[in-house]
């Protein structure tokens, strides 16, 4: 009896287990099903910020408009300085695989109709539409309609132009703005780092992104100021108004990998700051010269140096010490303690959308209201930095006096690229090439050190003293493609031919 | 497909075997466009074919009372094809930057592929192409360099001298041909530590043989040499070779170990209450030769990973180890 019951038994454990036996390719210690979309929320807002002041956008777009340059004495961004082929390919592959594959994942998870979810699907398609942006931006041609669908294996995505991927951005802004989110559940502050879940801050930085989206392409044939200022003018347009950014706060600067990322670059123990960013005299020459209160703070010192000029054995100010033995200017982030104003880290400011509004205004010859947003934006400038007073904008160098279009573009560029220091050096960097603003000016500064420094073109960048004869006197407009990306998509395109390839909506004249 | 004799009571033994092995659909983790939102994916490679021959001789050549030496050597060659590939031409397997190995149709796996110095023929000379500081120019695309990672052959060799209790063993073992990655070597290029990286001592020099190329496409003879204040951009590039530079040769002679023991007579065991007592002393990874090419690292050491990707070479990785063990060996 008992050995009959033993027998039918057995069989019968052994057949119940067996589905779960044989399945081999599962891990039980890996998440296969996402329990909600919020949890992918802040390693993807992270991400995106982090690689905004990281270490190709960050240095890349600190150098290339001259905020800084290469220090005399140590080598780490010579190649940047000197305009030798980068691909900024650290860059490319987190905010790719990164970023940009969670907040798909996010608005795949959340459907836009239902009003539980409905607030995280708006943010992640914000924040991608926002992403994509820059990263096209930044490399012009890339693939975008076929781009994420590894998983469907579209393992060749094929480049789409700018142009398109211009066209399916606006289309998408333009559909999540018309979203009715009346009955929307709002999103789990925990997990919003940037704006702590609220939807209608989310809602002011979606119609600034279309703000964004539409003026990037002011050179373009398609533009229609009339279209844009209508927009704005639009009782029902909500524009940014708080900046959306990772606060200072949310960083810990004694913590290994939990610094500001600028931070980690020098506390983090490779003191990249200490021994290679110097001030650059064309960005800090601009300050100390118009008594700008912001030179201060972001530099310690007032000596510049020409951009580039990294292998100067010469004494360009004629005192006797020679230009590598001379003490330059530092950046604020090299501090022994973090520079609490700099902490911010920016995702978009509010001083940018001010400074769209008043260019739009300008375009449309308002320049009162080009003057109030301009106003608004520098006064914001100087407030993130700690500074009340606002002489520079009333008595001093940044007066709004442009009564022309032209001039008005120029005040405006002028005071976003010192606004953009220390917080959104890409931004800078693409805005100055739409804008074409500070200009570059010729001068050779190797062939007469002398004259070039009593001489200085304050308020212009130069060419790289290093990097004149390898671009043939034109500046960096956008990296190459990442070699990871060429070698291993059979229907990519062959490699750009330096780092001077315009993008589409480079179009302006001028270098 | 194999052999094996043995004469003279075992005095002289000789082996050799012949393989021929195809392999459909190799696995491996294959890299991915990052714009697909994936870096890897576990995929079929392709089918590969592994053919060759491996040979084996033992000899006793002393055996007289308490002392015996033995010999054995062993010899094997191994053929490496890729057959075919999933619908392309080359997949890359693994690498950075501007260096990849690539398994190609119809060669040995492992083909190194990187940007190069342009070379041009000037006047009938092969000459490097500079830029207008006296700098080598790379190929805009990345080039086959001719260089795999597959060696052309292998001998090992051991011997066993053993008299009376005490026994003195040696192996060494000869790799021959292939090709490496050194981030170690790029790195002392880098900083300016190699001993190759003081070329005419550092005083200026010209690039023997080279041309820069005029508006008009032609070439003319390069007057300019290398910038003596930027001779870090020179050697970090590569110096002369450009990628080429850091793909090294991996053959190596190692005397792997050596090892002495010696057993205790088994009168003084007994007496001790043991059956059997033995002392041992090994040395392991002991002598390394290398070509005069590679002064940097033992070519047996990777950072890739413990697969195909692995021979791609070493990026900065710790120098391999001697090893000394002493050993006391009780037999109850």
């Amino acid at each position: 009896m008992k050995k009959i019951l033993f027998t039918l038994f057995v069989p019968l454990a052994i057949a119940v287990g067996c589905s779960d036996y044989l399945d081999v390719n599962h891990n039980p210690d890996v998440i296969e099903e996402i329990p909600s979309p919020k949890v992918l929320l802040p390693s993807a807002e992270l991400n995106v910020a982090g690689n905004l002041m990281g270490w190709h956008f960050g240095f890349g777009g600190g150098y290339w408009v001259q905020y800084w340059t290469q220090s005399y004495n140590a080598s780490q961004f010579k190649s940047l300085c000197e305009y030798l082929p980068q691909d900024f390919n650290i860059a490319y592959n987190a905010i790719l695989t990164g970023a940009l594959s969670n907040f798909k994942r996010i608005t795949e998870l959340a459907p836009k109709d239902d009003p539980t979810l409905q607030s995280y699907y708006f943010i992640g398609e914000a924040l991608s539409i926002f992403t994509w942006q820059i990263v096209t931006d930044v490399w012009g041609d890339i693939p975008y309609l076929e781009a994420l669908r590894g998983n469907e294996l579209l393992l060749n995505p094929k480049f789409d132009k700018q142009e398109d991927i211009y066209a399916d951005l606006n289309s998408r802004i333009d559909a999540l703005l018309a979203l009715d989110l009346s009955d929307a559940a709002a999103p789990d502050g925990k997990y919003d780092i940037i704006y702590g879940g609220d939807i209608d801050k989310w809602y002011a930085f979606a119609g600034a992104l279309k703000l964004k989206l539409a003026l990037r392409l002011s050179e373009t044939s398609g533009y229609n100021n009339a279209d844009v200022l209508a927009y704005i003018k639009d009782a029902n347009t909500a524009l940014l108004t708080s900046s959306a950014k990772v606060a200072a706060g949310t960083w810990s600067d004694g913590e290994e990998g939990k610094r500001h990322p600028m931070r980690e670059f020098q506390q983090g123990g490779a003191n990249y700051f200490s021994q290679n960013v110097i001030a650059c005299k064309s960005f800090l020459d601009y300050l100390t010269v118009n008594n700008d209160p912001r030179a201060a703070k972001l530099f310690s010192g007032t000596r510049g140096a020409f951009f580039g000029d990294f292998d100067s054995n010469g004494d360009s100010d004629g005192n006797g010490t020679a230009d590598d033995k001379e003490t330059y200017a530092t950046s604020a982030f090299q501090a022994a303690t973090a520079p609490a104003i700099y902490m911010d880290l920016m995702v978009m400011s509010n001083w940018e959308v001010n400074f769209y509004i008043a260019e739009v205004y300008a375009r449309a010859g308002d320049f009162g209201n080009a003057k109030k947003y301009y106003d608004a934006g520098v006064t914001a400038s100087l407030a993130q930095q700690g500074i009340t007073a606002t002489d520079i904008i009333k008595t001093g160098y940044a007066v709004f006096t442009a009564t022309a279009q032209e001039a008005a573009i120029k005040q405006i560029a002028m005071q976003k690229w010192v606004a953009n220091c220390n917080y959104q050096h890409i931004e800078s960097f693409l805005e100055r090439n739409r804008t074409k603003y500070p200009a570059v000016n010729d001068i050779d500064i190797k062939s007469n050190r002398l004259t070039a420094w009593a001489n200085f073109p304050v308020g212009d960048l130069t060419i790289s003293v290093n990097g004149r004869a390898l671009l043939n006197a034109q500046l960096p407009a956008s990296p190459q493609y990442p070699a990871s990306v060429l070698t291993r998509n059979s229907n990519a395109p062959g490699q750009k031919a330096d780092v001077a390839q315009k993008v589409w909506w480079n179009q302006k004249a001028g270098k | 497909m194999g052999a094996e004799l043995s004469f003279l009571k075992n005095r002289i033994g000789f082996e050799v075997s012949y393989y021929n092995r195809y392999t459909k659909g190799l696995l491996e983790l294959l890299p991915s466009d990052p714009s697909t939102g994936y870096t890897q994916r576990m995929a079929n490679l392709g089918d590969v074919s592994n053919k060759g021959v491996e040979i084996a001789l033992n000899l006793v050549p002393v055996k007289i009372a308490d002392f015996t030496w033995s010999v054995s050597a062993n010899f094997s060659k191994n053929y490496n094809m890729v057959e075919s590939l999933e619908g392309v031409d080359e997949i890359l397997i693994d690498g950075y930057g501007g260096l990849g190995m690539y398994a190609v149709k119809g060669k040995p796996m492992g083909q190194f592929k990187g940007q190069i110095a342009q070379k041009v023929l000037y006047n009938g000379v092969e000459s490097t192409v500079v830029d207008g500081k006296g700098n080598p120019v790379p190929t805009p695309d990345e080039q086959f360099m001719s260089k795999d990672i597959n060696e052309k052959f292998r001998i090992g060799a051991s011997t066993i001298i053993s008299w009376k209790g005490l026994s003195l063993s040696a192996t060494l073992d000869w790799r021959y041909g292939g090709y490496m990655f050194s981030y170690t070597k790029d790195y002392m290029n880098w900083v300016g530590s190699d001993i190759y990286s003081v070329m005419n001592n550092r005083y200026p020099f010209l690039i023997p043989n080279s041309v820069v190329q005029n508006a008009d496409g032609t070439y003319s003879e390069n007057s300019v040499q290398v910038d003596p204040t930027a001779l870090h951009t020179f050697y970090s590039n590569g110096g002369l070779q450009y990628a080429d530079a850091n793909v090294i040769d991996r053959s190596y002679l190692k005397l792997r170990d050596i090892s002495l023991s010696y057993d205790l007579p088994k009168s003084i065991c007994k007496k001790i209450r043991l059956e059997g007592l033995r002392v041992s002393v090994n040395a392991g990874n002991f002598l390394l030769w290398t070509p005069q090419e590679n002064q940097y690292i033992d070519p047996e050491t990777t950072t890739f990973g413990n697969d195909v990707g692995a021979k791609f070479g070493e990026f900065g990785v710790n120098p391999s180890y001697h090893t000394y063990t002493f050993g006391l060996n009780f037999t109850f």
